[in-house]
């Protein structure tokens, strides 16, 4: 089995809600976002997956909306681990089984990744259901 | 030898080559490569840095607290890389006139050579990964569900 890790960039710009109410400047990331897939090799390619491929999805499902976005427009949290898992269920419905690791590096001094990624789609559903109290925090 | 049946630990160690490959299946005709390796395809080929990391894994030795001496693990993949570095591997290399010269077929490539030449009792080769520059690497072994960050 062969696992393919391609690493893409975004820049985009979010205000983090600080749980104490502390409030954050809006301010943006250059994001370095790694997306793993995993398959056999095809034996007419000799590739496990086609890198046009792949870049279509993640550019299709992640970045054209992420990059040069203001992610508090769309999101209800913007913390590095929640986009971590808004990514994933972005991919999830086209990728499957494939998709194995979502990374997102957001500085130099943080990187964040999904432990389970098979709940992936379940997870964002339940943040999902709690998003208007967690606008109202945010102001 | 004597080992520490209770510490194991893993060993990553690199090894930097240059070579050219061209994504091209010889068994199909030139517009089917065009339209299976997209905006990869290419007339001669592409080049690379390419940087292949062995990862081993095995208990320490008691002598020593090593797994391996590193020096050993660098003989092997100087011999190795030396096979691959400063070629065309679709025209240089024998093996790569059959199989495609994707990244994925030269971590498999690597993986079973590297794995031919390590014969330490109890230490196992348990993956390559290889960067075809910044942006892309395969990861190729017997860990097949884990997949940790750099």
């Amino acid at each position: 089995m062969t696992q393919l890790t391609r690493r893409y960039r975004f820049r985009a710009i979010h205000r983090l809600a600080d749980p104490d109410g502390a409030d954050e400047g809006l301010h943006g990331h250059h994001y370095a976002l790694e997306i793993t897939v995993q398959g056999p090799i095809d034996e007419q390619s000799h590739w496990s997956a086609s890198r046009d491929d792949l870049d279509s999805v993640v550019n299709h499902k992640v970045l054209r909306l992420y990059d040069k976005g203001h992610l508090n427009q769309f999101l209800p949290f913007t913390s590095g681990e929640y986009l971590a898992w808004d990514i994933a269920r972005r991919l999830k419905p086209t990728l499957g089984d494939r998709l194995i690791r979502v990374s997102l590096q957001e500085t130099r001094k943080n990187l964040f990744y999904i432990s389970d990624i098979a709940k992936c789609q379940e997870i964002n559903e339940d943040a999902h259901h709690n998003r208007n109290s967690t606008k109202e925090n945010e102001g | 030898m004597k080992t520490m049946p209770t510490l194991r630990a893993c060993l990553a160690r690199k090894a930097y080559f240059s070579c050219a490959h061209r994504y091209f299946n010889p068994s199909l005709s030139e517009k089917e490569n065009r339209s299976l390796y997209g905006s990869l395809y290419s007339e001669y080929g592409l080049g690379h840095n390419f940087v292949v990391e062995a990862h081993f894994e095995g208990p320490l030795r008691v002598e020593s607290g090593l797994i391996v001496n590193i020096r050993e693990i660098d003989a092997i993949l100087k011999e190795v890389v030396a096979i691959l570095d400063h070629r065309h591997l679709n025209m240089d290399v024998p093996y790569f006139s059959r199989v495609v010269p994707t990244p994925e077929r030269i971590a498999e490539f690597l993986y079973h050579q590297i794995a031919e030449r390590a014969r330490w009792p109890e230490v196992k080769l348990i993956k390559v990964r290889l960067f075809e520059g910044e942006d892309l690497w395969i990861d190729y072994g017997l860990v097949d569900s884990e997949a940790l960050p750099r």
